[in-house]
């Protein structure tokens, strides 16, 4: 099982213990406070010393109960995050599961998708015990409070076996999660993302717009000496999707250490910095992120349409892509045909209808800007695409 | 076969790991191997503005036909330095020569070394001042020390260029 899992596991028992520990100190306030309450109930009769005495123990068990509502409530609402965050990681794993049968015939054996099949229903299996284990929690608490809403969330997950592509309004989404904060690259059951409807019916993958800012737009700025740095700037752009903020000068000077893995040309800074999809691929193997590099199927020099549906598929799937393309078909329309040039694909666009209308693409010469996906068959060279095996976003 | 389809055999064999996005490919120029016509190209670096030149990098070929490579990291001896023309180069033209060009080149292909009737020569004529005004005096410059067979061809077929 998984970090997430372990995670998870923790916080339910981390719970249990908390709510533990506030029913039993509830009780003992209860039995500590019991003979206060005949006081209470007699405190006409009582001479103004005792009422005192009295009225300043009431006080204290006020407070002591107030501490305990607090601590309950805090508890409560634990315990609603954890199942939300338990409910999140099975709708994920369903997602997963759900897809597999696309990679059926991508990269992956039939043998390696039924595993991987099992493997997801197993952990899903396990994430629905940890809710069972947090409902059984229920009964404990403080007499009088109400329950939280966990056990609509338990039941939602119970039921919810077939979870697919979420579309979802541009107001329900949150942007927090774009900055890429984290300390490693996200390798997710399936994307976090869903595709978000314009309101004119395009379909939208992930926010390109506003993941853009943490994407290159101008290659070059780590050392003047290599100026030719497309595809470091690419990766570090996959990097970033992932969640991790490496910059283009830590890919740059990774890859100066390591033979032959970019070019050098000391007359030249144009020349200098440029990459295969290979050299791509060890670069991400590095910074901790397994892909592999997949031919372009061309037809009549023309990047065919299974490219296409390959490349939307990868990049709906929350895969990191890289592509090879000649540039000036998309700065200018035309393209002598000589220049590589790597770009990576932040997402993809698709119409009511669910066909392919076209790319956002993260370019480190001039930023992310959409391009029609006849555009995008145009200008692939044939050289071969990398695609992240995870799920990194 | 059109211009599109010659290059993008290149990734069908192993000529294609030789190209490195951030670099640049030659057009392919024809010669004749053992097994037939060979496209030849190298690999450089250059500029945005197409004023600085690496020399060639990465000579290979390919027998586009039957997908086989036929070099792969031939030498040459151009010096290592920086190739520059100071001239700025007016790229829209440059698309309208390329786009000719990419007209003419199958057309081309199939009487590269033979004799030409007239039409031929003519077709020949426009088909090399279109590579020439696209390519730029260095690269030209490049094609013609590199792969001799072809220029002499067309030097007898249309005259000294």
């Amino acid at each position: 099982m998984g970090q997430r899992y372990e995670k998870n596991r923790n916080s339910v028992s981390e719970n249990k213990e908390t709510r533990r520990r506030i029913n039993e100190e509830s009780r003992i306030l209860s039995e500590e406070f019991a003979s206060l309450h005949e006081l209470s109930g007699m405190i006409d009769s009582l001479d103004d010393d005792v009422v005192d005495s009295v009225r300043e123990l009431e006080a204290v068990k006020e407070a002591e109960n107030n501490r305990l509502v607090s601590e309950q409530e805090q508890a409560d609402s634990e315990r609603e995050k954890i199942t939300a965050d338990i409910n999140a990681e099975i709708d994920k794993l369903d997602a997963g599961a759900s897809k597999l049968d696309q990679l059926r015939s991508f990269e992956f054996g039939q043998k390696s998708v039924d595993a991987a099949e099992k493997t997801y229903r197993e952990e899903i299996t396990a994430f629905k015990e940890l809710l069972d284990e947090l409902d059984d929690g229920n009964s404990t608490g403080i007499a009088g409070m109400e329950s939280s809403s966990a056990s609509t969330s338990i039941e939602r997950a119970v039921d919810n076996t077939n979870f697919g592509v979420e579309y979802t309004n541009d107001s329900e989404r949150s942007f927090s999660n774009l900055a890429p904060t984290r300390s490693t690259p996200r390798d997710l059951p399936a994307t976090e993302f869903g595709f978000t409807d314009d309101g004119n019916g395009n379909l939208t993958y992930d926010s390109p717009q506003e993941m853009a800012q943490y994407l290159y737009s101008s290659q070059g700025s780590a050392d003047p000496s290599y100026q030719g740095t497309c595809g470091l700037c690419s990766c570090a752009n996959i990097l970033r999707l992932s969640g991790v903020n490496y910059s283009e000068g830590d890919v740059l000077n990774y890859a100066k250490t390591q033979t032959g893995l970019i070019e050098y040309d000391p007359n030249s800074p144009d020349a200098s910095g440029g990459t295969s999809p290979q050299s791509r691929r060890e670069i991400l193997e590095h910074f901790g992120i397994s892909s592999g590099v997949f031919p372009v199927k061309m037809d009549h020099g023309i990047a065919s349409q299974e490219t296409i549906d390959q490349i939307a598929n990868n990049v709906a799937d929350g895969r990191g892509v890289i592509l090879s393309v000649h540039a000036d078909y998309l700065y200018y329309g035309r393209s002598m045909g000589d220049d590589y040039h790597a770009v990576t694909v932040s997402s993809v666009v698709k119409n009511s209808h669910g066909d392919i209308s076209g790319f956002y693409i993260a370019d480190s010469n001039i930023g992310t800007k959409y391009y029609t996906a006849q555009q995008i068959q145009n200008a692939l060279t044939g050289n071969a695409m990398n695609v992240t095996y995870s799920h990194i976003r | 076969m059109t211009i599109k389809e010659v290059k993008a055999t290149i990734f069908e064999t192993e000529c294609g790991e030789r190209i490195k996005e951030g670099m640049f490919c030659s057009e392919p120029i024809l010669s004749i191997g053992e097994k037939g016509l060979i496209d030849n190209y190298f690999v450089y670096g250059r500029d945005a503005k197409r004023q600085h030149f690496t020399k060639p990098k990465n000579c290979f070929g390919i027998y586009t036909e039957t997908k086989e490579v036929a070099y792969l990291d031939r030498d040459n001896d151009f010096e290592d330095k920086d190739y520059c023309v100071s001239e700025e180069v007016d790229i829209e033209k440059c698309f309208d020569s390329y786009d000719r060009y990419a007209e003419l080149y199958p057309v081309i292909r199939d009487f590269a070394y033979q004799s030409c009737g007239e039409e031929s020569r003519k077709q020949l004529k426009e088909y090399i001042k279109c590579f020439r005004e696209f390519s730029g005096d260095i690269l030209f410059a490049f094609y013609r020390k590199l792969y001799p067979s072809f220029f002499e061809w067309v030097d007898k077929e249309i005259g000294n260029l």
